[in-house]
């Protein structure tokens, strides 16, 4: 027999599982793991409190591969703002299928870091000291090495940038990668081969050797 | 086997997010957006109990001499959105302030906003509504 009790239980279990699963996909890594609401995705188009749900379930983790793009915590709760920003202004663009939600916010993100990177040139300070005091000690590179990675992956060019973030640091797939930088699996392969030897040399120059 | 680039990379995911879960300025824009619908919708809601206000006295005059006539209404709010209202009785008689009824004897009300296809909010001082057609006694 349904009693008032009863009915709390299940919904608070089911509010348990709800959170579990947001925690999941907040997690960064989980690209792949993120379900997509298609019924939600298609009040977004015009609710801003449908929309307000999706850019929840999705910023801690776009904000987490803006800020290892940038390696600055301001710099990436800006180009964050944007990137939603941009999703909202084009959810009526969006074809819900093809590239699944999270991943379209990639690129839309990916496009804002390039845009600003562009314009601000390649050789930028990088601000890490916050972040890297959140990460646990055993974990902890050298504050110098994060420094001399992200200087070397900041003197290539956006492409190489894209393609090596999104393939060696955030572990998407090269199918996944595909979908966020809209190009074919084997362009990806060839633009990750070429992207790993630019890498290599930068980090052989002598002045950002970690 | 890993390479040195791969290792090099891995390094950087220990860069985690540690922000705050929410941006103030996308929340902003979404409490912006909301205001603007809710706003839209009220004007709609208010529009639709003047229109009753207004027939609803008709249906009373209707009543006492036991002749009704109903019609549908529709309220014209941009070149893309209308209202329409059902079954309204014949006979309207008393005309809000904001409601007036001009020498062809349409009907027309004043100062409605709405949000338009880009999302900005508009504000227009006139609005035709269309009595669009009689349905019998």
């Amino acid at each position: 027999m349904w009693n008032l009790a009863a009915a709390r239980r299940i919904w608070s279990g089911m509010d348990g599982l709800r959170l579990a699963m947001e925690r999941r996909a907040r997690e960064g890594g989980a690209w792949a793991l993120t379900p997509d609401h298609a019924g939600l995705i298609e009040r977004a188009r015009s609710e801003p409190a449908a929309f307000g749900e999706l850019y929840r379930a999705h910023y801690v983790a776009i904000a987490g591969y803006i800020l290892r793009r940038v390696g600055d915590a301001h710099l990436a709760e800006d180009l964050a703002a944007e990137t939603f920003l941009d999703a909202w202004r084009g959810m009526g663009r969006y074809r819900h299928g093809p590239v699944p939600f999270r991943h379209w916010l990639l690129r839309i993100a990916t496009n804002r870091v390039n845009r600003w990177a562009r314009r601000h040139g390649r050789r930028r300070e990088i601000g890490l000291v916050s972040e890297l005091d959140a990460a646990s000690p055993p974990d902890r590179p050298a504050l110098e090495d994060i420094r001399a990675v992200m200087a070397a992956l900041s003197r290539l060019s956006m492409r190489h940038q894209s393609v090596l973030c999104l393939h060696h640091v955030e572990g998407l797939s090269v199918e996944q990668a595909a979908l966020v930088l809209g190009c074919s699996p084997g362009t990806v392969k060839s633009r990750l081969h070429r992207a790993r030897e630019a890498m290599r040399r930068e980090l052989d120059r002598p002045e950002v050797k970690p | 086997m890993i390479g040195r680039v791969e290792a090099e990379l891995a390094r950087l995911r220990a860069l985690r997010w540690t922000g705050p879960d929410r941006n103030e300025r996308v929340e902003q824009f979404l409490r912006e957006r909301l205001h603007m619908e809710n706003r839209k919708h009220r004007s709609k809601a208010t529009t639709a109990l003047l229109l009753a206000a207004v027939f609803g006295g008709g249906a009373v005059a209707g009543g006492v001499t036991h002749h009704f006539v109903t019609r549908s209404v529709t309220i014209v709010v941009s070149e893309t959105e209308a209202m329409e209202l059902e079954g309204v009785p014949d006979g309207a008689q008393f005309i809000p302030p904001n409601f007036y009824i001009d020498e062809n004897g349409d009907m027309h009300t004043t100062g409605m906003s709405y949000v338009d296809e880009n999302g900005q909010e508009q504000v227009e001082d006139l609005y035709f509504i269309d009595v669009i057609e009689s349905e019998g006694e």
